[in-house]
């Protein structure tokens, strides 16, 4: 069989056309000026503590991280906001895969999943401060919960997607146990919705510890809070682009570990 | 239908007269299932038996259950009534004596050419004189990719992909391949040398084989025996041996016999 020749072409993914490749720039750069200009236009035609100007907004950027408070607040946020996602999502990941694998989860802890998914996050919080306190491990806690649905549809969907016929051919190849299959065929094959479960929940996160921090935990979100207490607009709209920063930030790098993963995609 | 009288084992030429037992008995096998209108009939009273080395085709229009057989077979369902002996000892689940061959090669897609192979071998070990490496080595090359050993499925043709899942069902060595349509949805020309590859393989690995199709010719190019199946409920209808010397001229008076002899079963209705 050796030196066989194949007669179908390789289908290799090509890229764009060469025309395509600048435009987006061009369309993007030109979308944000346009976003400054009708904002500085509306700030100039409102009283100043209601929308203020750009360039005030850039003097709090530009003094804070000169200062380096921006990276401090920062920090603060990352106590709170890192262990409240890989919790939250390690244990979302573990029952969303358990559920979908199992019927017995499914009808046991499936269940009662569906009773607590509608509860809003931030119902939690009471529990958060009595079980918790104000601190880092309360803020967590709320993180962890958004973290844990979103990780669990995902993760739940994801293994209920795996080809069945993977699972006969993991087994007719000597994988005998559950434990087995879901290690060396329902994980690998469901891992591309385990991305986009972790990838959203780590977006999500960054929405939902803003409103954690309003309890009183040191923060980005705590500092926004303060600053608008006292009417400083510039303040408060210099740390939301903060946090879309951010975002933007988390997403691309979980997006880059994520291109590294799944590079037989 | 009337059926046709089974042929006489002992005319076969991949039946070996001084064997004592077939290393597959398909023995009085039904299948069940509930529907939801109340329980179908997918095969009613299978008998038939491959021995050991020997190329076995089960033809018959979709839905003769000749899937079903083939998974009762695999151990991935179980009969209604009935036995599947292996070697005297009846299947109860898949298990790595018996190589998988899908018609939509399902290879795992996160692992490579070489990586599918290894699959088994890391489940159940190499087999005697090989060394894992060795295996795949041997695997890839049996099959004529030995240059694609890196390759991921989506960078491989249809063809290749399917020449890989025979490597990798081949890797642990087992006795038996038990293969699903496996070149249902390649070209016509892909399939032709597919088919003096697989053969190529059969002689090689003295493997027994076990192959479910639709395709007439195809059975009739590939077999010593074709066991032809009935519409559902699946019934064997009758067992015809191919004993036209290999390689097999497609167009040769008795190849188009035998052929014609097959499709004479399913005239009436629409398939294959």
């Amino acid at each position: 069989m050796a030196g066989s020749t194949d007669t179908e072409a390789v289908g290799y993914q090509t890229g764009p056309y060469g025309f395509e490749r600048g435009r987006p720039v061009a369309i993007q750069v030109g979308a944000l000026a346009v976003f400054v200009l009708v904002w500085w236009a509306g700030a100039l035609v409102t009283p100043q503590n209601l929308l203020p100007e750009p360039p005030a907004v850039l003097t709090v950027l530009v003094s804070d991280v000169t200062s380096g408070r921006v990276f401090e607040l920062i920090g603060q946020s990352l106590r709170h906001y890192v262990p409240g996602l890989l919790i939250g999502s390690a244990f979302g990941m573990a029952v969303g895969i358990l559920v979908g694998w199992s019927r017995t989860a499914e009808l046991s802890v499936g269940t009662v999943a569906g009773i607590l998914r509608p509860v809003p996050p931030l119902a939690w919080i009471p529990f958060a401060i009595i079980w918790f306190g104000l601190n880092d491990r309360g803020a967590a806690f709320i993180i962890a919960i958004v973290a844990f649905w979103i990780n669990y549809y995902n993760a739940e969907s994801g293994v209920r997607s795996v080809d069945d016929q993977l699972l006969e051919v993991g087994q007719s190849l000597g994988t005998k146990s559950d434990l087995g299959l879901i290690r060396r065929v329902v994980l690998p094959s469901a891992l591309p919705e385990l991305f986009t479960g972790f990838r959203t929940a780590a977006g999500q996160a960054w929405m939902v510890m803003v409103a954690a921090e309003l309890l009183g935990v040191p923060g980005i979100g705590k500092y926004l809070w303060d600053a608008a207490n006292f009417l400083q607009m510039q303040v408060v709209i210099a740390y939301m682009l903060v946090i879309g920063i951010l975002f933007l930030l988390s997403d691309r790098l979980i997006k880059l570990v994520e291109a590294r993963a799944l590079v037989w995609r | 239908m009337e059926p046709k009288t089974v042929h006489d084992r002992s005319d076969t030429n991949g039946a070996d007269p001084d064997s004592v037992a077939p290393l597959i008995r398909v023995e009085n096998v039904s299948k069940t299932y509930e529907g939801e209108t109340g329980p179908v009939e997918a095969l009613t009273d299978v008998n038939f038996d491959v021995d050991s080395g020997e190329f076995v085709s089960i033809v018959g229009p979709s839905g003769s259950g000749k899937s079903t057989i083939f998974r009762i077979i695999a151990g991935l369902e179980a009969p209604s009534e009935g036995d599947v002996l292996v070697n005297g000892t009846p299947v109860t689940e898949p298990g790595p004596d018996r190589g998988m061959v899908f018609q939509d090669d399902a290879l795992f897609p996160w692992r490579t050419a070489a990586g599918n192979i290894a699959y088994g071998l890391e489940e159940v070990g190499p087999p005697d004189g090989f060394t894992v490496d060795e295996r795949i080595e041997y695997c890839l090359e049996l099959v004529g990719l030995a240059d694609k050993a890196d390759a991921y499925p989506k960078e491989l043709s249809g063809g290749q992909r399917q020449r890989v899942g025979i490597a990798r069902a081949l890797a642990v060595d087992p006795p038996i391949l038990l293969m699903d349509e496996p070149f249902g949805s390649v070209d016509a020309r892909t399939k032709a040398s597919l088919h003096r590859e697989l053969l190529d393989i059969w002689r090689e690995t003295q493997k027994t084989i076990c192959f479910v199709t639709h395709d007439i010719e195809e059975a009739v190019y590939l077999s010593d025996r074709i066991v032809v199946f009935s519409n559902a409920p699946g019934t064997v209808l009758d067992i015809v041996p191919v004993t036209i010397d290999r390689p097999r001229n497609r167009t040769g008076d008795s190849f188009t016999r035998i052929k014609a002899d097959v499709l004479s079963y399913f005239e009436d209705s629409d398939e294959p």
